[in-house]
């Protein structure tokens, strides 16, 4: 039964409870209860309805009292005097001396943790900067949003591995003005490489000279120091030069009004300098220091800017604010069906489609055929990128570890702050704030390492990163935010399982009972050997990989032999020069070839009489003069090589691979006619001989057809096979010939090996980071080990004493508090074999030929962090099992 | 109707409902029901703390009194310093009402 008077009472009394509620609050609050109540009733309600309606109407009880509070508080807003303060500063000083002191304590292990959170961090700050510069390219241009690059994919005409093509042909960039509003400006940009500039009697080799249109200078923002915006350019014989190149031309003189010589193929043009531009930044896709009229380069190189066919020039545009490039995409096709009928490429049938790349997209997502300049990858970053996380991940949780292991010795310190009325929070924010001091001691610390390994890191990534959180707006926030980050994340476990220590047994020492938060710890000590486990693996697989293409018979041999570039007199002399090297008896052969034999890039599609119709051999080929053969040891399946002795052969000879052959699909090629179809001006030939397939790319592609041209006038290469003895002197008579044939030319040469080796580059440098991260998070994990382990020995002295007194020996004891944990480095390899298979897998499928991943690699793996793991335990365990048993016996 | 409105308005409104003579909260309560027809909702016991602080002002003055119901109420009542509080309020709250009039009637041609 209901009654309203104890209701009200028992009201009054939970109103009480609140000590911002005078007894005078009360009883005004209440009268207006009893008022409300009679006026409910009045309207019908029974009274128990009535009285939760006229409590609830009141609101919260805690509301209440905190308004009255504010009314009668001196300050308007604060912490009612009744509950503790957050901070006492009071304290602070106690705080900071306990610190020091536990530091000092054990001062190897604060150092441990210490250092294990600054080489994380270290090593996350440096590729983050790496991946912030990789993110950053050609970000800088005013309207880097709105500039796009047109390429085309030819459907099915795969060439080096991809069928996107970054050139175009001349008459598109016009053409898009003209048919698209949205398209501001369109340029066209080509480049020419190694051309002689002469300044009065001085010459100088320029690697790469940039032909574009007036336009050029109106979508990209390359500043000028000299000349006008307006007018560059559009004078075709004027040319604009980069502040570095004209230092490197000029000196300190005035460069503007100078006449310049190009002198490319043979051919001699004068240019005045009309402007000077700020050197183009490292973070962008263009290597651009002189540029030219790209009209200009048409009419000195006799091309035809009005054909659709030539697909050889990088166009460039600039599209209105929000106009939609993807729009764009979709009227491109039938635009060009309407300007270039019929005359556009087309592979098999199969026309060219345009479509437009962002330009901030260039440098990670291209990887298309014929890229300006040497991009990046996307993929590689993102590797980059994980393998940062994780190891600071790790870095965190060997940080968690190790500071609850030690945490269990300030067991007595937290029950003495406990009972002199420290309240559950503030135990959390002074652990807390422990953290945060070693995370900022530890940010220090990885400045030190960054600036100590940068100069380094710049040379493996081959970036010209830059570490100045001085100058650098946003670094010096994000370190501090990182370093709070961090400060949070590792402190925050240690600091929650202290402050939930018992009072009673933790004023005992005792801390934590055995198993709280083990679960956890051991899972994390897990991650971390699964994480190592798997980079172990990767360094396993990729070195494996690498070997086999060091080991690998390529179908070439190459060992001493120099490559030259010949240039200037050279290129129309190569003969005599080659006469003049042969005389050397050091000399053992050389040969011209407009490619190398790794890195045959030049295509083409296969002609003979008796071709079935519609059957098409897209065909890699190789002009090459006499002794080519020979020099490389490319080995002969059927007939024989390029000779002097059969007179016939300057008219017309063929060398096809076996591939080829198969392609080709005839038994007998041997004295058959062949030749190609674009380049008309080829004649056709006789097949001399078949070579045995040998592998002209990288591993990443399969073997195709190939043919090889006799052709002595094609000298872009000139391999020297030397002898192994006396090589200085060789290259000094070599030098002495070059600079008699080609005297303004400096002279340049390259081991063939070396250029071998430069195409396996980015694997290489695979191999070095997992193998530098590897060890890295071994150690790390073992950092981690030594915590717990530790830890188990501590928690376990009484148990190791009973033992011990009950007869077990010092290695039994070891064994003991070792196997728990080596079940766990056991488990992570469950973990970590799946993820380092799946991950070799994915990357060998880019190589068409690969080693295969073996079991030893995985065990081996496993072994290995076993074994570190297991010394690092014992050594760790090994005292507490020696100790006197009397003495761990003698505890309590 | 918002939280920071009613309790920017709750202290003219006392002060001028007061000035009819002495109220207590109930009373305050249903008065504003009653005027605003109801769109007026205040939370009932935060009234109390709003008085409190009235008084701590000295805008009113209060009295424990036994009301004809036979009940123990606190009664409030405007103070000297309260009424020229009001006279302030109602200055500002025309001035802004006025405001509010001009913006919000068709404006006559200018011209």
């Amino acid at each position: 039964m209901f009654e309203l008077e104890k209701a009200i009472a028992s009201w009054r009394k939970q109103m009480e409870a609140d000590p911002a509620l005078e007894p005078g609050h009360i009883a005004e609050i209440e009268s207006h209860l009893r008022d409300k109540i009679d006026d409910l009733t009045a309207r019908g309600r029974i009274p128990e309805e009535a009285f939760e309606e006229a409590v609830r109407a009141l609101g919260e009880t805690g509301l209440i009292g905190s308004q009255f509070f504010k009314v009668y508080s001196p300050r308007r807003s604060g912490r009612p005097s009744w509950q503790p303060p957050r901070f006492f500063p009071a304290l602070a000083w106690n705080y900071v001396r306990t610190a020091v002191r536990i530091f000092r304590r054990n001062r190897a292990f604060s150092m441990l943790n210490i250092a294990g959170l600054a080489v994380g961090m270290a090593v996350f700050i440096l590729i983050m900067l790496y991946v912030r510069y990789e993110l950053s390219y050609d970000r800088y241009h005013e309207n880097a949003r709105n500039i796009y690059r047109v390429v085309q994919e030819q459907p099915g005409n795969y060439y080096l591995g991809s069928n996107v093509f970054a050139v175009t042909p001349p008459p598109l960039a016009p053409a898009l003005v003209q048919g698209f509003p949205e398209v501001l400006a369109a340029a066209r940009i080509v480049t020419s490489s190694d051309v002689l500039i002469s300044i009065g009697e001085k010459y100088f080799l320029e690697k790469q000279v940039y032909w574009a249109d007036p336009q050029t200078f109106e979508i990209f923002s390359f500043p000028l120091v000299h000349g006008d915006r307006a007018t560059v350019l559009k004078d075709p014989f004027s040319v604009l030069l980069s502040e570095r190149e004209t230092r490197r031309l000029f000196g300190d003189t005035d460069p503007v009004g100078r006449t310049v010589v190009f002198q490319a193929s043979g051919r001699k043009s004068e240019f005045k300098v009309e402007g000077v531009f700020r050197d183009i930044p490292a973070n962008s896709h263009f290597v651009m220091d002189v540029v030219a009229p790209f009209e200009t380069m048409v009419k000195i190189q006799n091309r035809d800017p009005t054909s659709w066919a030539y697909n050889s020039y990088y166009t460039f545009a600039l599209l209105k604010d929000g106009a939609d490039p993807r729009a764009l995409d979709s009227k491109l096709p039938a635009f060009i069906d309407k300007y270039a009928v019929g005359k556009i490429y087309s592979f098999k049938g199969n026309k060219s489609r345009f479509f437009l790349q962002p330009l901030t997209r260039i440098h990670l997502h291209s990887r298309f055929n014929f890229e300006l300049s040497s991009t990046g990858d996307s993929r590689f970053v993102l590797l980059f990128a994980s393998i940062a996380i994780l190891v600071l991940v790790i870095a965190c949780v060997n940080y968690m570890n190790l500071a609850t292991a030690r945490s269990l010795k300030r067991a007595k310190e937290v029950g003495l702050r406990k009972v002199v009325g420290a309240a559950k929070g503030q135990i959390i924010r002074q652990f807390l704030g422990d953290s945060m001091v070693l995370t900022f001691i530890a940010l220090i610390l990885a400045v030190g390492i960054i600036l100590a390994a940068l100069p380094a890191f710049r040379t493996f990534v081959e970036r010209d990163i830059i570490f100045n959180p001085f100058r650098d707006i946003t670094l010096m926030p994000g370190l501090i935010l990182l370093a709070a980050v961090v400060g949070a994340v590792a402190g925050s476990y240690p600091a929650f399982f202290v402050s939930a220590f018992q009072l009673v047994s933790a004023l005992k020492g005792v801390g934590a009972s055995k198993t709280k938060g083990r679960g956890l710890r051991s899972g994390l000590i897990m991650f971390q050997f699964a994480a190592s486990i798997a980079l172990i693996i990767c360094t396993f697989g990729v070195r494996s990989q690498l070997r086999y293409i060091r080991n690998k018979d390529m179908g070439y041999e190459r060992d001493q032999i120099l490559v030259l570039r010949p240039r200037g007199g050279l290129r129309t002399n190569v003969e005599a020069f080659k006469t003049e090297l042969r005389q050397n008896p050091a000399v053992v052969s050389v040969a011209s070839s407009s490619s190398l034999p790794n890195s045959v890039n030049s295509s083409t599609t296969a002609k003979w009489p008796g071709q079935p119709e519609g059957v098409e051999v897209p065909i890699y080929n190789i002009d090459a003069g006499y002794d080519f053969v020979e020099l490389y040891g490319l080995k002969l399946a059927h007939g024989r090589s390029f000779s002097r002795d059969h007179p016939s052969d300057a008219g017309g000879a063929f060398l096809i691979n076996e591939a080829a052959q198969k392609a080709i699909g005839l038994s007998d090629p041997i004295g058959r006619e062949f030749g190609e179809f674009l380049g008309s001006d080829k004649p056709l030939g006789n097949i001399v001989g078949i070579v045995k397939d040998f592998h002209m790319q990288s591993l990443h592609l399969p073997i195709t057809p190939l043919y090889i041209f006799l052709d002595p006038k094609s000298v872009r290469n000139v391999s020297v096979k030397i002898r192994a003895e006396h090589i200085p002197a060789t290259l000094a008579f070599i030098r002495e010939a070059w600079e008699r044939f080609a005297p303004e030319y400096p002279f340049e040469f390259t081991f063939f090996d070396d250029i071998f080796g430069r195409a396996y580059r980015t694997e290489q440098r695979l191999g070095t980071i997992f193998s530098a991260f590897a060890v890295l998070a071994v150690l790390i994990a073992c950092l981690g080990l030594v915590g717990l382990a530790s830890l188990a020995a501590e928690q376990k002295t009484k148990e190791i004493g009973i033992r011990k007194v009950l007869g077990s020996s010092s290695s039994g004891v070891v064994v003991m508090l070792s196997r728990e944990f080596m079940r766990w480095v056991v488990l992570a390899n469950l973990l970590a074999w799946p993820i380092g298979y799946f991950a070799m897998q994915s990357w060998l499928r880019n190589f068409a030929f690969r080693t295969s991943l073996t079991v030893p690699m995985f065990l081996g793996a496993g072994l290995a962090a076993f074994i570190i793991a297991a010394a690092v335990i014992s050594l760790q365990t090994y005292r507490a099992a020696t100790a006197n048993p009397a003495e761990s016996m003698r505890y309590e | 109707m918002s939280k920071t409105l009613i309790a920017a308005s709750a202290r003219p409104m006392i002060l001028s409902l007061l000035l009819k003579g002495e109220s207590y909260g109930y009373r305050i309560l249903q008065d504003v029901m009653a005027l605003s027809g109801g769109t007026i909702d205040w939370s009932e016991a935060l009234l109390y703390p709003v008085l409190h602080r009235m008084e701590k002002e000295g805008v009113v003055r209060s009295r424990w009194r036994m009301s004809e119901e036979k009940r123990m109420r606190k009664y409030y009542a405007l103070t000297d310093f309260g009424r020229r509080e009001l006279e302030a309020e109602k200055e500002r709250w025309l001035s802004i009402h006025g405001a509010f009039l001009r913006l919000w009637t068709p404006a006559e041609d200018s011209d």
